[in-house]
């Protein structure tokens, strides 16, 4: 540390990075541009630096690859704290699906390692003065008044959509015993606006509030599982976000009294981290959850966490269900993924069963869990098998 | 791009000059601009034109392109709210537009 405090800093900026030599590098570069450099050794301390901090950030620049909470995962948790602090991502392996996730994430900046001085200066000095313009812009009352309606407005339809949000719930029937295996528990709305859940999460993810819908719909099943009957599994679909959200794990989740009966449902669609998530999905089994792997087969996705997460159930999308009696190629494929999923200790269910021909081609393939309009309808309520 | 934007009020330019000219005369809430288009101006000037001059309008690129310093552009000069490869996913897309209209809408009608 060199004693010039007396010298004008031009800003305050967080660098986050599990490498001690780059971290060491960044302070250098900047502190020797005049910046003030705060070092994060990963993202959970970045974040909580940011948030405790008693004068504000003007930047953050964080590496991709973090343990436990990466680059992309840093900048939501940074813009649900604040709505334009820039955040630069750097990585040593950049690549064109990187770039379009720093894009989506909302990241200023990628910046492939190793750097120069002056790139990384460049980088830091303009996404901060664009942060700095940003702020001045939004001073100006009408552009303030605009963008700040625009978020309260759709807060506030947010908030309205999980306030009158309820569960329906649809059956997974076990059709060699003629009885209902499972209900699955599927998250509805009243407020109009929102009525699609794609709709809905997108925008909780936009928001940031991915964790604040987890919990309403945690909730509302535990307020409903009383109702069911005592025999059927519950299947709850969890956002890949919410595996990093600590109140999924906490003591007082509600579902946690129910946790031996119910499966939880995850989909690499909303974003498995990699690192993290079995070591997620292992805390998960010890609370006395089981796991199951939604949308197989929709993409190349799922295959990746069954080999991962080893789920005790596995659900094929139903783009593999569809026509199945007229596709023998598909027919093939189904019965080569159920005898897979049997060999890894895992039960299948087939969702968007519609006709009796998908579901004799089903039983073919020996697969006896079976979900969809043919059988019901997802409803208000437990609605008791009718064969 | 008309049929995956069906329901959208589409106005079409064939040029970045072209599409200058016709932001001038009306008010759009997004543009979705190819990359390669002429030899002066391409995807991303264009986009970058639209950031300076009309900050609040929604800006997508769509490119055939897989060369990674076109991404990294997109990113770094910070013009692209959202980056789509050709083939491009109809209801990605859609999807990607509507909620960021809908967070960039204002009571302008």
């Amino acid at each position: 540390m060199e004693g010039d405090g007396e010298r004008t800093r031009l800003g305050r900026v967080m660098v986050a990075d599990d490498d001690p030599a780059i971290r060491r590098v960044c302070a250098r570069v900047l502190e020797s541009e005049g910046w003030e450099v705060t070092l994060a050794e990963d993202g959970g301390h970045a974040i909580r630096g940011i948030q405790a901090a008693s004068l504000p950030f003007d930047c953050v620049l964080s590496d991709v690859n973090m343990p436990e909470i990466d680059g992309f995962q840093l900048v939501a948790a940074v813009r649900r704290h604040d709505d334009d602090l820039p955040v630069l991502l750097m990585t040593g392996d950049p690549s064109l699906d990187g770039a379009v996730r720093a894009i989506e994430s909302g990241a200023v900046s990628y910046i492939s390692k190793p750097f120069t001085h002056e790139s990384l200066a460049v980088a830091v000095a303009r996404a901060a003065r664009r942060h700095g313009v940003a702020r001045m812009r939004r001073r100006a009352e009408s552009y303030a008044r605009e963008l700040y309606g625009d978020r309260d407005e759709l807060e506030a339809r947010f908030a309205r959509a999980v306030e009158r949000s309820w569960m329906a719930f649809q059956p997974i029937v076990d059709v060699h015993r003629h009885a209902i295996f499972a209900y699955e528990a599927l998250l509805r709305t009243d407020e109009d606006s929102l009525r699609r859940t794609d709709v809905l999460i997108a925008t909780a993810e936009r928001l940031g509030k991915v964790p604040e819908l987890g919990c309403a719909v945690r909730r509302a099943v535990a307020a409903a599982a009383g109702q069911a009957p005592s025999d059927a599994l519950l299947f709850v679909n969890v956002h890949g976000l919410e595996l990093i959200d600590e109140e999924l794990f906490a003591e007082d989740n509600p579902l946690g009294a129910f946790a031996s009966r119910v499966v939880l449902e995850i989909t690499e669609r909303t974003g498995i981290d990699p690192a993290a998530g079995p070591a997620r999905v292992a805390m998960l089994r010890k609370l006395g959850y089981r796991i199951a792997v939604d949308d197989l087969g929709a993409g190349y996705a799922a295959l990746g966490a069954l080999a991962s997460l080893e789920p005790e159930i596995v659900k094929l999308d139903m783009s593999l269900i569809r026509d199945l009696d007229r596709q023998p190629t598909k027919r093939r494929v189904v019965a080569a993924i159920a005898t897979l999923c049997r060999e890894l200790g895992s039960r299948v269910v087939a969702e968007g069963v519609e006709t009796e021909a998908e579901r004799v081609a089903l039983l073919g393939s020996g697969i006896e869990l079976l979900q969809g309009y043919l059988f019901a309808r997802p409803t208000r309520g437990f609605q008791p098998l009718a064969l | 791009m008309r049929r995956t934007l069906r329901g959208y009020d589409v106005v079409e330019a064939a040029s970045p000059r072209e599409a200058i000219d016709v932001m001038k005369g009306k008010r759009f809430d997004a543009i979705v601009s190819d990359y390669s288009m002429d030899a002066d101006n391409d995807g991303l000037d264009l986009l970058q034109h639209a950031r300076m001059q009309y900050p609040q309008m929604v800006r997508f690129l769509v490119t055939a392109s897989r060369d990674l310093d076109v991404a990294m552009r997109a990113v770094n000069e910070g013009s692209v709210d959202r980056y789509f490869l050709k083939p491009w996913n109809d209801e990605k897309l859609r999807s990607a537009l509507d909620i960021l209209l809908r967070s960039r809408h204002h009571d302008a009608g």
